[in-house]
């Protein structure tokens, strides 16, 4: 009896358990069970272990055992299974030895169902990628789940890496077991809200069986040999109990770093004689990178045939000036398309990606550097993870964490950031994906620079003015001059924003009752890199009203407030400081006097973080109102998002008060 | 030499985009230079596709038009592919076979799992204008369907020239229907085959309208239908609906037996039921209960359900065998009833009932219950028994009986089914925060969406998603409730208890306040160029009544006018009054499907304008003492 109690309470889970569910399994309560939880993760453990390999080194085999409970209809989900198993030419990942069960509880018997060999179906999804479905027979409401399986992988570069929390379902128990034999040498890096409950490393002794190809000297050709390794090992064990779902946020970065996680990467190798460092510092590996073929070699390779490109089709003479850097960027941006924002190296080679037009963000920007650099221009690639691949680590160079380059120019005295992969881009500006702190620099020094949030300012102007007509109506122009990246926004829309979509888009969400007039074209124009929207409309008030209200903020867009929720549990990452200005001047109707415009507010987000200044004032026969909302900063704990959403509430409610004209 | 160099330059014509005229350059981003596509039907066995595209493409917003894309699974065979690029002037610049191409599976397919594999090629030109030529060909093993020959195409795009050939053994009955105006095909016969050729020139491109009526019912177009088939080793003869059911009777044939565990399960669930309406409830629910939908989709499984046996031990299954399981266990219990074909989205497509052929991508399930009938859409576990809506309802289906495919109309849901009465009762306090206690009580289509709120997403995304709707500032969903009702006409309610700060603005002298907290209807932009007819595909009638209380001390300083709208596009009434610091407002709304003529868009512009000003109309009070 006492047992039992322990067993329903301290709610951890064993492989040894797998196989054995209980009647009592089906009753498990949590305080993280409730009304919408649809299925529960009861267990969930994953282990890596090393095995010898035929080709001289060693694979890994990635076990994973899990039990989850669906709770409802909605969790029947959680019983299918898509496993993406990856391939480079000859080395394929290897999946086996899968056992799913489905246990339900009918009439006070656990009864089990077992998964058929016929029913796991393998798709070829592309050339690097197959993957393995299956989906349990049985399964309803009330069912518990187990799975297992193995992957067997000779990928050593980063093991398979562990979530202990589920994005939609609790977790109760969550566990990952490493064993690393002491010739490989991995960095953990653990990340998340919430605490470990085991957090374990041992040491341990183990023998591996290598089989490699002995190269002979006599005619008898190669022949197989067989090493036996013995080796102290490295044993990691990581558990953590009762971990919520991961809620999504708005205003998230990538919520792969937010995540409960632990990842591991390969630093070093050890052949029994010598260390090999596979991360050895930044110097090191810039080195690396500049010898690799899919890299800096075919950046600093001759390349003659770049002569014909850059002398004919792009035209430039032999200037090393800003102009001509401009035109070589604009012909590898507006030649190319890119198919892949996460791959920065070379895929083919560079003559193809302009014969193709098309490649990865390392086909087309490093051959922007190539062509540059064939030009004599100073310039290195840089490498960087975009905000969504999440953040990657200033002190430890490991490349799997990087997904994207750019190109750094440096001309007098000055440094231009360049990205051809990206479309519209202007020349030295950077997609805002790319802020995303540290990025490396891959030249000689090997600088670190800092791409943050806070330095893009995103300044956006609207000016309307509005003037009273004789027979009681009004006539007004509206004026728009959209921020850099909300102008880029809507260029890249593909099927285009166009003036008339633009209009009643507008005419849809405005405020009040104005009308926007049809007959206007060329609403939308570019004044050099931003957007400008402009047109005229009318409003119409009651017929001899006494009294006329006004909202001067005639986009009803800016009356709701980005912070929705009342709580927040991570971070708030905004991808831009913002600085936006309002102007609206209308006149007062004759006949009329100003009865009450808003009053005056001038007030500060923590000081200096923020601030809004709102002023509305008669001025001759006119009301003037001028708003204005910067924010300085972007990056917000969740401590100080009550203050966040207050000043937002706030700005919100100043913007949706009134102007009142009164017949005199 | 001479007259080889002339023949290659007169046939290099449709790569030369410099050619094309203004005429069809206006308004288009791409144009189809020429366009062939030729079935030659052997024999009810097989049949060879080939298809010859010429597109140029005139600027980025074209570039969908651009790329090579083809498909093939287990009964098409591509047997050759080539793109070629030209430039402006006609050049070739590069061209690709099929061994160039990517070879990939679906990757758009909502199937668990399947055969299909997609074969593409682009070759990002991007250098404005230029010209890709796309040409295939595909062996079918088996013939089920002639694509549809559509050249007037889509909004933005002109065709040049377009040419659909349909050849077939001569004694081969080939049907085809002509719609919307479509000519009459020119008929070649020689000794063993016929020939049907169409042919169209320079179609200019269109605009897309709001409510304009589906393109399906607007374009010239031919459809075709075939007499004898064969489809994955299975023979049958689609002219008419009796004899194409009979094609689906054969892949059904023996997919009925149950498994004995089963039997005896629904012989014991329905042991106590007299009326066959219970029965039929307790086997629906059995099966919502037991069965999930997962589809898998592989080689002739697209048409022939996994047989009863298999779901009922593995308990899931796609449509049709969900559907096939139902009938089966139907049968069991006595109950006569039949998988149906339909197809199923809330888009209606067009369907000839004159013209049998595969209009359908869904089944279901129909039990006729003596002329009550009872349809089942066996694929949800929370539908009512009986409903369709807007899914599958107001539309044709195939039944699949005894004795062959038999056409009959679903349900249709007007107004008076699809209703929302909505009651609220809200304080406002001396900041402006709203308080609001919202009662809503939804029916037939109007009550889908709060009924996959309830049974489909979780509280998080039920909050996410009423967050995005809800047309308030700052606020907070406190509680949310959903009771649901099956019926025939299912209804669900709703209660909401929400705070919004700030919705009224209070100024040292004044409150304003919108007091049509939801429903608030969005303007139109005129168009005095209107082409198309318009259409209003939904019915509903909705009902809000309003009371919200304010801070004593306050009198009226303006209040919105009564508004009564009841003309043939809609009814629309509003109306306010103002009591014992409380505001009332009723508002009611009904609309019906209709179609109005093109000239009356101006008319209709003007009712919805009027409907959004009333909906967004302020009270304003003053304060009592100054």
């Amino acid at each position: 009896m006492l047992s039992l109690i322990t067993k329903v309470f301290s709610q951890s889970y064993s492989i040894s358990d797998f196989g054995n569910v209980s009647k009592e399994a089906f009753s498990i309560q949590s305080p993280l069970i409730n009304e919408s939880t649809d299925a529960v993760i009861m267990g969930d453990i994953g282990s890596v272990t090393f095995k010898g390999n035929n080709s001289g080194w060693f694979s890994y085999v990635y076990k994973r055992y899990c039990r989850i409970k669906v709770c409802n209809n909605k969790g029947i989900s959680a019983a299918s299974f898509s496993i993406v198993l990856y391939r480079e030419g000859k080395d394929v990942e290897e999946f086996d030895n899968l056992k799913a069960y489905t246990y339900n509880l009918e009439n006070g018997e656990v009864k089990e169902t077992k998964l058929e060999k016929r029913d796991i179906y393998t798709e070829q999804y592309d050339k690097e990628h197959t993957i393995k479905k299956f989906t349990l027979p049985n399964v309803k409401e009330g069912s518990i789940i187990e799975v297992c399986y193995t992957v067997t992988s000779d990928f050593l570069f980063n093991l398979p890496s562990w979530e202990f929390q589920h994005e939609k379902y609790p977790t109760l128990w969550s566990e990952y077991n490493v064993v690393i034999p002491s010739l490989l040498s991995y960095m953990t890096v653990t990340q998340g809200l919430h605490a470990f409950c085991v957090d374990q490393i041992k040491d341990g002794f183990q023998t591996y069986s290598v089989r490699r190809k002995e190269v002979t000297s006599d005619l008898t050709g190669p022949r197989d040999e067989l090493l036996t390794v013995s080796s102290p090992t490295l044993n990691k064990r990581w558990a953590k109990k009762n971990v919520p779902p991961f809620k999504m946020e708005s205003f998230i970065a990538s919520p792969k770093n937010d995540i409960d996680k632990v990842y591991l990467q390969l630093y070093e190798t050890y052949d029994g004689t010598q260390k090999h460092p596979v991360a050895k510092g930044w110097s090191n590996v810039t080195a690396e990178l500049m010898k690799r073929t899919d890299f800096g070699v075919p950046i600093l390779q001759e390349n003659a045939w770049m002569d014909k490109i850059l002398r004919n089709d792009i035209g430039v003479g032999e200037n090393m000036d800003i102009e001509t850097a401009k035109k070589i960027y604009r012909y590898v941006q507006t030649n190319t398309t890119c198919t892949s924002f996460y791959k920065k190296y070379i895929t083919t080679n560079l003559k193809d990606v302009l014969k193709n037009r098309s490649g990865s963000v390392g086909d087309i920007n490093l051959l922007l550097i190539a062509l540059l650099h064939h030009q004599n221009f100073k310039v290195y690639p840089v490498l960087l993870s975009t905000r969504e691949y999440g953040r990657n680590f200033p002190n430890y160079p490991f490349l799997e964490m990087l997904n994207y380059v750019i190109c750094v120019l440096e001309l007098e005295g000055k440094k231009y950031y360049l990205d051809a992969a990206a479309a519209n881009l202007s020349f030295g500006t950077l997609p805002l994906n790319c802020y995303n702190g540290h990025a490396r620099v891959i030249n000689n020094d090997t600088t670190a620079v800092y791409f943050s949030t806070d330095s893009v300012r995103e300044e956006d102007f609207t000016k309307v003015m509005i003037t009273p007509n004789k027979d009681g109506t009004f006539s007004g122009h509206y004026h728009h001059l959209f921020s850099y990246y909300s102008s880029l926004d809507i260029i890249n829309k593909e099927s285009g924003f166009t003036n008339s979509s633009f209009l009643s888009s507008f005419q849809q969400r405005s405020n009040g009752g104005i009308q926007i007039l049809s007959t206007q074209s060329d609403t939308l124009q570019m004044i050099g890199n931003r957007q400008m929207f402009d047109f005229d409309f009318t409003a119409t008030v009651k017929e001899q009203a006494d009294i006329i209200y006004w909202t001067p903020y005639l986009d009803a867009a800016l009356f709701n407030n980005p912070f929705k929720s009342a709580e927040r549990l991570y971070d708030v990452e905004m991808p831009f400081a913002v600085n936006t200005a309002y102007q609206l001047e209308i006149g007062i109707p004759p006949k009329y006097k100003v009865e009450e415009v808003p009053v005056a507010l001038e007030m500060t987000l923590n000081v200096t973080d923020g601030n809004f200044d709102y002023a509305a004032y008669v001025e001759g026969n006119k009301v003037i109102v001028q708003c204005k909302l910067e924010l300085r900063r972007t990056t917000f704990a969740p401590s100080d998002y009550v203050n966040l959403r207050e000043f937002y509430a706030n700005v919100v409610k100043k913007v949706s008060e009134q102007i009142v004209f009164k017949k005199m | 030499m001479a007259m080889l160099l002339y023949v290659s330059n007169a046939f290099a014509q449709e790569y030369v985009a410099l050619f094309i005229p203004d005429s069809l350059k206006k308004n288009a981003n791409a144009i189809v230079r020429e366009d062939v596509t030729k079935t030659v039907i052997h024999s009810n066995k097989s049949a060879t596709v080939y298809s010859k595209s010429i597109v140029t493409v005139l600027n980025e917003k074209g570039e969908r038009y651009a790329s090579c894309v083809q498909y093939y699974d287990k009964f098409r065979k591509i047997e050759r592919l080539n793109a070629t690029l030209y430039d402006a002037f006609g050049n070739k610049i590069r061209s690709a076979k099929k061994k160039d191409f990517s070879d990939e599976s679906y990757y758009y397919s909502s199937n668990f799992m399947d055969d299909i594999r997609l074969k593409s090629y682009n070759f990002y030109y991007r250098q404005y204008p230029y010209t890709i030529e796309f040409e295939y060909e595909i062996e079918t093993k088996g013939i089920y369907s002639v694509h549809p020959w559509q050249p007037f195409s889509e909004e933005n795009v002109a065709v040049q020239k377009s040419t659909c050939i349909v050849e077939v053994p001569k004694d081969y009955n080939l049907r085809f229907k002509l719609l919307n105006g479509m000519f009459s095909p020119t008929i070649v016969e020689s000794n063993d085959k016929k020939i049907f050729q169409w042919e169209a020139k320079n179609i200019l491109p269109f605009k897309e309208e709001i409510w304009q009526p589906s393109l399906d019912d607007i374009k010239p177009s031919v459809l075709f239908g075939l007499s004898e088939f064969e489809y994955g080793g299975y023979a049958g003869n689609m002219s008419t609906w009796e004899e194409f059911g009979k094609y689906f009777n054969q892949l059904y044939q023996g997919r009925d037996v149950l498994p004995a565990e089963t039997k005896a399960e629904i012989i014991k669930l329905t042991a106590g039921l007299t009326n066959t309406k219970d029965k039929i409830a307790a086997l629906y629910e059995y099966l919502q209960k037991n069965f999930h939908y997962i589809s898998i989709q592989l080689g002739i499984g697209g048409f022939q359900p996994f047989d009863a046996t298999f779901v009922a031990q593995k308990k899931y299954g796609d449509c049709k065998a969900l559907s096939n399981l139902m009938v089966s266990m139907l049968k069991e219990v006595g109950i006569p009833s039949y998988s149906a074909l339909i197809h199923g989205g809330r888009e209606k497509r067009p369907f000839y009932d004159d013209f049998p052929a595969d209009y359908f991508n869904h089944v279901i399930a129909c039990v006729p219950n003596n002329n009550d009938t009872i349809w089942l859409e066996c694929t949800s576990s929370n539908a009512s028994p009986g409903y369709l809506g807007s899914f599958t309802g107001n539309r044709y289906a195939l039944l699949l009986t005894e004795v062959g495919g038999k056409i009959v109309k679903t349900p249709t849901y007007t107004a008076k089914e699809n209703t929302q009465l909505r009651v609220v009762k809200a304080t406002v306090n001396e900041s402006g925060d709203l308080n609001a206690e919202v009662n809503t009580n939804y029916t037939g289509v109007l009550q889908e969406l709060p009924n996959s709120l309830f049974y489909e997403v979780n509280a998080d995304e039920r909050k996410k998603f009423l967050n995005s709707r809800l047309n308030l500032p700052t606020y907070t969903v406190n509680k949310i409730e959903y009771s649901p009702k099956k019926d025939k006409v299912p209804e669900i309610r709703e209660y909401l208890n929400l705070t919004a700060s700030h919705y009224a603005n209070i100024t040292s002298k004044r409150l304003f306040i919108v007091p049509n907290l939801f429903n608030r209807t969005s303007a139109l932009m005129e168009d005095t160029a209107r082409k198309f007819d318009i259409v209003f595909n939904d019915s509903y009638s909705e009902t809000d009544s309003i009371s919200i209380t304010i801070p004593p001390g306050y009198k009226v300083e303006a209040m919105p006018q009564p508004l009564v709208l009841n003309n043939k596009y809609g009814r629309y009434q509003i109306q306010y009054t103002f009591s014992n610091n409380t505001i009332q407002l009723y508002r009611s709304r009904e609309q019906s499907a209709g179609i109005f003529p093109s000239g009356e868009y101006g008319k209709i512009v003007e009712f919805f304008t009027a409907i959004k000003n009333a909906d967004n109309a302020k009270l304003v009070f003053i304060k009592e003492s100054q």
